[in-house]
């Protein structure tokens, strides 16, 4: 059985994280500079990893038997028994350097080549034993030590070239921004390094900064020499509001609707609000009365940059003021109990009307405008009602808010 | 696993400072050396520090490796000792408690989970994440003893604390890597 201390260690030694180009990019400008300039002109199969368009290659075969005295050729010299040095050349001017140890066959590309000419010209001697052949060799049937190879349409100025780039979008936390190099970059790569860390490739990117302030966007251009150039440019990025919505109900009921305050913080940003998808206000507080039931709230806040955010809530809305009117009362009983009938809450309007109706013949038995209550005397006749008849009491009301409501309820006499 | 001659090959670009022989070095090891990084570090960034200063000693220092031994080995105790400074750096004060206390805490886990084979049920990533919550003290200790391989003597003598330090900041790691895992483990089960 494995131990804790067995398990944690396989499961530690097993993790491995994948290259990240922004690393090297980092570690090497702590390096020293390097001792060969142009040494990275040229690129063997032991090297790769440099993704630069290839345009000459050599194949080369190095048999392990050379003697010291074999070791000379003009562009290719041996060092010593154990290695070839190859010393690449562009008029007159040596371009790259590269050793390769015998017994082994190498690939080697020519990566960068000078502005200026159309031509490359590869020159090389055989030395015994040693076999140089080049592709243009195979294609001609050129055995001999010379080899010259015309590759036009891989041949560009890069004197036109501006390394700069422009940052469009929205510059808000959480949001893209896309990054756009200069449209005179139509070769070599571009690769992005953004606050140091996060690498893009391309030449157009697109980053979302999920912090506001600023920050950092490299656009490092690499030409067809895998020479870089590159432009730093700090974005801002501002913050996304907060939103601090509040939605609050009147607790004291005077009116048909509830009043309900909507009110969002910060008070100096714009606003929208939305109640079951209907636009009812820009302001960051205001008043609406509301039925009773539940509403979906969906708030937008625009800050003084121009970012945006969004908060959806649901709210209900309680019963507002509600008149009870009695179906029955005891008039004749005169016990003292339930001798009158009068709607309830009717006190709280600002203005109304009652109305009963006598079902039997349709009379008025009781019309009023005041907070009289009905003690079951016919209005025109002054005839008492009896137990049993029915009447239907209709009531208009108009409350505090100035809102009016009509209903009616049947009466019973008991 | 790299060939020998490659290896050679890369080593002596280092020499003569390649800039593309460094990176195909950096980049080939970047990914295991950035994971022993991360387990003396409390976070990334923390651990590509440790790993770029490692980097440069070892460039800065690749005359001295002679062809004996492994490379990668010789590059890895570049980084750990890097990671070792950096600990140093921080001025921890190493945390000493009490090794009956930490014995007790855990017998008391053992107990609750006698079979420890169930830990190998939690991800990789998790475990990583539980030892960056270590503190200092008990990260450093616990991956010298566990990861790589050092006694206590040998503790004592690198982070300049005691035997009984180390032995005790071990358990207390070992104690408080299980209390980080085990929910997570009674979560695992469940589902």
């Amino acid at each position: 059985m494995k131990s804790f201390d067995d398990i944690i260690k396989e499961k530690l030694e097993s993790q491995e994280y994948a290259f990240n180009e922004a690393a090297w990019i980092r570690l090497e400008k702590e390096l020293p500079a390097p001792k060969s300039v142009g040494s990275n002109s040229f690129k063997t199969s032991l090297y790769a990893g440099v993704g630069v368009s290839a345009i000459f290659a050599l194949a080369l075969s190095i048999p392990s038997s050379l003697s010291t005295s074999e070791k000379e050729v003009k562009d290719g010299k041996m060092a010593s028994q154990n290695e070839i040095t190859l010393t690449g050349s562009f008029q007159e001017e040596k371009i790259s350097t590269a050793s390769f140890t015998p017994q082994e066959e190498h690939e080697i590309e020519l990566l960068a080549i000078q502005q200026k000419s159309n031509s490359i010209k590869i020159k090389s001697e055989k030395s015994s034993g040693t076999k140089l052949t080049t592709d243009s060799d195979k294609n001609t049937g050129n055995t001999g030590n010379t080899a010259v190879s015309n590759k036009n349409d891989l041949v560009f100025d890069e004197s036109h070239v501006t390394v700069d780039f422009v940052a469009s979008g929205i510059q808000c936390e959480g949001k893209a921004v896309k990054f756009q190099a200069n449209e005179s970059i139509t070769r070599g790569e571009v690769q992005w390094i953004i606050d140091d860390v996060y690498v893009l490739n391309g030449n157009k990117a697109e980053y979302k900064f999920e912090m506001p302030g600023e920050h950092k966007a490299q656009m490092i251009y690499r030409n067809s020499k895998g020479e870089t150039k590159d432009v730093v440019k700090l974005i801002s990025i501002y913050e996304t509001p907060k939103i601090d919505l509040n939605i609050t109900s009147e607790s004291e009921l005077t009116c048909f609707n509830r009043a309900v305050t909507f009110s969002a913080l910060p008070s100096n940003n714009t606003y929208k609000w939305q109640l079951n998808g209907e636009s009812i206000g820009s302001n960051a507080e205001f008043e609406k009365r509301l039925k009773a039931g539940w509403y979906n709230i969906e708030l937008t806040s625009i800050n003084e940059f121009g970012c945006s955010n969004t908060e959806k809530t649901s709210y209900e809305v309680g019963d507002g003021l509600i008149i009870f009117t009695p179906t029955s009362f005891t008039p004749n009983r005169a016990d003292g109990t339930n001798d009158t009938w009068f709607p309830v809450n009717l006190d709280k309007m600002t203005s109304f009307s009652v109305k009963v109706i006598r079902l039997a013949n349709s009379e008025v038995a009781f019309e009023t405008s005041e907070l009289k209550p009905w003690d079951g005397t016919i209005m025109k006749s002054g005839q008492r009602v009896r137990s049993g008849e029915l009447f239907l009491a209709q009531i208009i009301a108009t409350d505090e808010c100035g809102k009016t409501q009509k209903f009616q309820q049947q009466i019973t006499i008991f | 696993m790299w060939q020998k001659h490659e290896e050679m090959q890369l080593v002596e670009g280092c020499k003569r400072e390649s800039r593309i022989a460094q990176k195909e070095l950096f980049s080939k090891l970047y990914g295991r050396l950035l994971s022993i990084c991360m387990r003396y570090s409390d976070d990334r960034d923390e651990a590509e520090d440790i790993l770029q200063n490692g980097f440069i000693k070892v460039f800065k220092s690749i005359d001295n490796y002679k062809g004996d031994g492994s490379f990668e080995g010789w590059v890895k105790r570049i980084v750990v000792n890097t990671a070792i400074d950096n600990y140093r750096r921080k001025k921890v004060r190493p945390v000493v408690t009490d090794s009956e206390l930490t014995d007790r805490m855990s017998d008391q886990l053992e107990d609750e989970l006698e079979d420890e084979s169930v830990y190998e049920k939690i991800p990789i990533s998790v475990v990583m994440e539980a030892v960056q919550k270590l503190s200092p003290a008990y990260k450093t200790v616990f991956n010298l003893y566990v990861l790589e391989g050092y006694n206590h003597n040998e503790i004592s003598e690198t982070l300049g604390i005691s035997v009984g330090t180390s032995k005790s900041n071990l358990s207390k790691a070992r104690f408080n890597l299980k209390k980080i895992l085990t929910p997570l483990l009674e979560r695992i089960s469940q589902e």
